[in-house]
């Protein structure tokens, strides 16, 4: 618990040092949260600048993570040591939305990021990983079909959902969310997540 | 009787025709020949040229004007670079207010209005461009070039069948050896506008520049628009500044300069030096394919009901009302990004801060518009005006 207090107390100072004290926010944490602990593996399905956001402010508030923008199932099992899977479990960070320059740069398409970001998530549920699927990038990445394709495979798949309210205007994800009874939580803006982070991701005890 | 009417049809056609051609040939040159005013502010404290950097540009139409803005505090270097498409009028206003207003407290920052001036002397008739420009200011009308996205053909002739981009061997269309923003990291030998890219990074290697800024506009129906693009070495600014900025001030997007992709300032420039390149893009619906009326109200107020129908049919990227997108919005989003990336900057890399002072808040610029900003060019010594 000290532990956690000093991470919202970190947040805290840092939001104040760049000046973001307007920004306080209020989010609603649904009870059935998962337990949610680094490591934190973060990727994107469709290679837009989300993950790296999503890294970016966990790092700032001193959450360990790994960013891969093309992490595959056989990495992450690479990753872990099968007789620790205990101590590995830690939290897949799925980011969606698309960039076509992104897929374009990176030689992938949508179909072959849906394909492999399922894989991905199969394997980090056999590991014992909570899956959090975010749709962090608002309105802005759920223009076209290839967002949608991104959204409607990977969602359903979470055991979190965080998301932009901006891009819920036709209630797609709180439909989802209460179908399939998965948490989720409400943003406004990108940058409340290094608010957030800190009140859902347990620490390790040091 | 009837040969003698023929002569006369004739006589009447080609006189017309040379009517035409003189009247129009004026206008040309008028557009070529017209000199925007610069009001130098009390923070340049040197104006070199282009040539300076890369002799055989010195004398051609290219070689413009490079304004620097030294604070005397040791820091970084930032390098401004307006226009590379001159038909993007809100980064050559932008980046020439930041040479008339700004003040720096810490390093250095360069300023190019026009980085392919020739692109500035040439406009496209047959898309109705108009030629100029006014703004209003204070003391009165301020009156600047309309350009194109490509340089003049007049400076630059023929095109080869294909573009062959150096160093990469990638192939563009043919025009786009005179599209600066496909010409990076340039040719000492090669058309004018890679010479012209050529010379800018020699300019970035010799001044120690530590990020550059390419300021653009983009037509609405184009996915990369409201946007941060960032190379690899300034992701961390450029995200955070786009998270920054939507969460306080206005949306803008992020995206990462694809490794594959050549030609474009936020591949080639952060590849070829020391220096990250971050391109920006603002929206301007003058650039949409679907607009109506192509005149200097749609270029200065970006209000067009033909691209607000084809926003209705969800055939955009970028959300456009009966307001617009006005020059002053447009050239504020500039301004204000370009501070928010060097604070930023700053924050990441202590070593080489850049600090403004002075330059206009987002909402002073759009309440007052950018014309408030102008200085009156008879207010000053003739030493402190340049000319673009």
């Amino acid at each position: 618990m000290a532990r956690r207090i000093f991470l919202v107390l970190g947040a805290a100072l840092l939001i104040a040092g760049l000046g973001l004290t307007a920004l306080a926010q209020e989010f609603v944490i649904p009870e059935n949260l998962p337990v949610l602990k680094a490591p934190i593996y973060v990727t994107t399905c469709g290679q837009s600048p989300g993950a790296l956001m999503v890294g970016l402010l966990l790092g700032e508030v001193g959450l360990y993570y790994e960013l891969v923008d093309l992490l595959t199932a056989d990495e992450l099992n690479s990753e872990c040591p099968i007789d620790s899977i205990k101590d590995f479990a830690g939290v897949l960070f799925v980011t969606t939305g698309t960039s076509l320059k992104g897929m374009g740069a990176a030689g992938v398409d949508v179909d072959s990021e849906v394909a492999r970001c399922t894989a991905l998530i199969a394997a980090a549920r056999e590991l014992g990983m909570i899956i959090i699927v975010g749709q962090v990038e608002g309105a802005s990445r759920r223009v076209d079909e290839y967002d949608e394709q991104t959204i409607v495979a990977m969602s359903p798949l979470a055991d979190l959902l965080i998301t932009r309210s901006d891009v819920d205007e036709d209630g797609y994800f709180t439909t989802l969310a209460e179908e399939l009874g998965i948490p989720q939580i409400f943003i406004e803006d990108t940058l409340d997540l290094q608010i957030l982070f800190p009140l859902i991701f347990v620490a390790e005890e040091g | 009787m009837k040969a003698n009417k023929e002569w006369i049809v004739k006589s009447i056609a080609l006189a017309v025709w040379i009517g035409i051609l003189i009247s129009s040939g004026i206008a040309f040159a008028q557009h070529r020949q017209y000199k925007e005013t610069v009001v130098l502010g009390e923070a340049v404290t040197q104006v070199k040229t282009l040539g300076d950097y890369f002799e055989p540009i010195k004398g051609t139409t290219n070689d413009c004007n490079i304004y620097i803005l030294d604070s005397g505090v040791p820091g970084g270097t930032l390098l401004i670079m307006g226009a590379v498409h001159a038909e993007e009028p809100a980064t050559n206003l932008a980046a020439q207010l930041i040479v008339e207003n700004a003040g720096m407290a810490t390093g250095r920052v360069i300023v190019a209005i026009h980085q392919n001036r020739s692109a500035s002397t040439v406009t496209r008739p047959g898309d109705a461009y108009p030629q100029f420009f006014t703004i209003d200011t204070d003391w009165g009308e301020k009156k600047f070039r309309m350009g194109d996205r490509w340089a003049n053909p007049l400076d630059s002739w023929p095109d080869p069948e294909t573009y062959v981009h150096y160093p990469s061997g990638q192939m563009l269309a043919y025009m786009d050896t005179r599209n600066m923003n496909r010409t990076w990291p340039g040719r000492a030998n090669g058309s004018l506008a890679e010479k012209t890219s050529y010379a800018f990074m020699r300019l970035i290697e010799q001044e120690n520049v530590s990020l550059t800024i390419d300021l653009h506009e983009a037509e609405l129906e184009y996915p990369i628009i409201g946007t941060i693009v960032a190379h690899q070495g300034a992701l961390n600014v450029a995200a955070m500044a786009s998270m920054m900025l939507t969460a306080q001030e206005f949306p803008i997007g992020m995206e990462i300069s694809p490794l594959a992709l050549h030609g474009l300032s936020h591949r080639e420039i952060g590849d070829y030096s020391n220096s990250p390149c971050i391109l920006l893009e603002s929206p301007e619906p003058f650039l949409d394919r679907v607009r109506g009326v192509t005149d200097e109200a749609l270029l200065l107020t970006g209000q067009d009901e033909f691209v607000m129908k084809a926003g209705e049919q969800g055939l955009l990227y970028w959300p456009i009302d009966e307001n617009g997108w006005s020059i002053d919005i447009r050239v504020a989003r500039h301004v204000r990004t370009i501070e928010k990336l060097t604070e930023l900057w700053t924050r990441f890399h202590a070593d080489s801060a850049m600090v403004f002072a002075g330059l206009p808040s987002y909402d002073e610029m759009v309440e007052q518009g950018v014309g408030h900003f102008f200085a009156d060019p008879d207010s000053v010594p003739a030493d402190r005006l340049a000319f673009e």
